[in-house]
This record gives structure tokens, sequence and C-alpha cells, in this order.
């Protein structure tokens, strides 16, 4: 079996992908990942987001285990 | 290293009141407090293009806020030296008026609880990764970003 990788998004970009959960091709790195997205959706251009590789949020270009879970984090509004 | 229980913080739903007053009752029997500080956020009926916030919706990313918000209370904890702290933000959609967020600490002396509940709520905005969905009177919506 491929190895695949988990996607969450939330609140904009969820919206602008039309999905909250989904499982894709595994992908290098976050950066690989971003490129990967943003031709799929061109949308998401509009959008700031951040992600967080297995709940840890990343700040530069990070690699991505096989299985990992990606989270797709536009700015956050709580409070 | 010893792991922190992981606490919830969300609760779905606004905040009640008597909630509040509760939980400040509850505090009575611990004798050696000298100072509760209380934050209450509010949803405010901001006007955005002629448009009227009539609510917001929150959601979260719970796994990950939960253990970020572990990570604040214990950096909190070092830092200050505090009785207790209690924090309780809530998800779905809160009407403007309602209170969506409740941070309660308590010290001995006064500082300690007034700074100690600034730097908490400034670090839940910042931090948490929370959404809100802005839903004007016709029912459209933006989403929020947070400002100072």
């Amino acid at each position: 079996m491929k190895p695949t990788i988990q996607i969450i998004a939330f609140g904009k970009v969820a919206e602008i992908i039309g999905s909250v959960n989904f499982t894709m091709e595994h992908m290098a790195s976050t950066d690989a990942l971003k490129k990967y997205l943003l031709q799929l959706f061109p949308e998401l251009a509009k959008v700031k987001f951040a992600m967080a590789v297995n709940k840890k949020l990343i700040t530069t270009d990070a690699p991505i285990e096989a299985s990992a879970n990606i989270a797709l984090l536009p700015p956050f509004s709580g409070g | 290293m010893e792991k922190k229980k992981v606490k919830n913080i969300f609760i779905e739903g606004p905040i009640a009141a008597s909630f509040i007053a509760e939980d400040i009752a509850k505090h009575s029997n611990k004798k050696n407090i000298g100072a509760h500080s209380i934050f209450l956020g509010q949803v405010r009926n901001d006007m955005i293009n002629g448009q009227e916030v009539k609510a917001i919706e929150y959601t979260t990313y719970v796994d990950m806020a939960l253990e970020k918000m572990t990570e604040i209370r214990e950096e909190i904890f070092a830092k200050y030296p505090l009785t207790c702290m209690h924090i309780y933000h809530s998800l779905g959609a809160i009407k403007a008026g309602e209170i969506c967020l409740f941070v309660f600490t308590s010290s001995e002396r006064r500082r300690a609880a007034t700074d100690a509940c600034n730097e908490v709520v400034e670090r839940i905005k910042n931090e948490l990764p929370v959404w809100g969905k802005e839903i004007f009177t016709d029912n459209t919506h933006q989403w929020k970003e947070n400002t100072i």
C-alpha cells in the first residue's frame, strides 16, 4: 500500500477545500504539500494559513513522515 | 518528566452568569486566597460593511488546543504564585451579548492574580487553535481575525 497522510482543515481553509478531513498521497515536506494544495485549490492563495504536523505548529519547511496528521490552520480568532 | 493531566476547557454554548457565580462561591473554603481576577469575553455586535454581527460560531482543533493550554497553564503556574486558575471557552454559536470566555485566577496577593489573568487571556487569543465565524443578521458570514 502506498503511504498516505491525513489532512484536517479548519475555518476558512476548510470552507475553500470543501472538506474538513481527508486522506491523500504522502508528501515529503510541508512546502511540497502547500504547493500541491495551492495547485488543487487556487483560492487558498487568498488566505493565510499555517500548518501543524502531528499537532506541532511548524514555522519553516518541515519533513512529513508517512501517516502523519497535518492540520491546516488559518489565523486564530478565539477568546 | 511527569506528564500533567490535560484538562478540558471547552464547553458547548455560552457561559452562564450563574456558572460564573457558582465558580466564585466554590473558592470561599480556600481561605489563603486574598485576590481573584476574572476576565469575561463577550461577543460584540460589530458592524462590518453595514452588516451587524449577531453571533460568533467557535470551532477548535481540540487535541492541539488542549495540549497548548496545558503548556500555557504550566508556564503560568511556574511564573506566578497562583493558588488556582480556571479557564472556560465556548464552542458553537454564541450570540452577541453572551459570554464566550471565562478566565479566573486566584492568589494570596492581588498582583499575581491580575498579571496572570491578563497574560493568559493574551496567550489564549494568540496561541490557541480556535476560530470564530462571525454570523451577520442576514446569515452571511466572515471568519474573524483577532485584533487588540
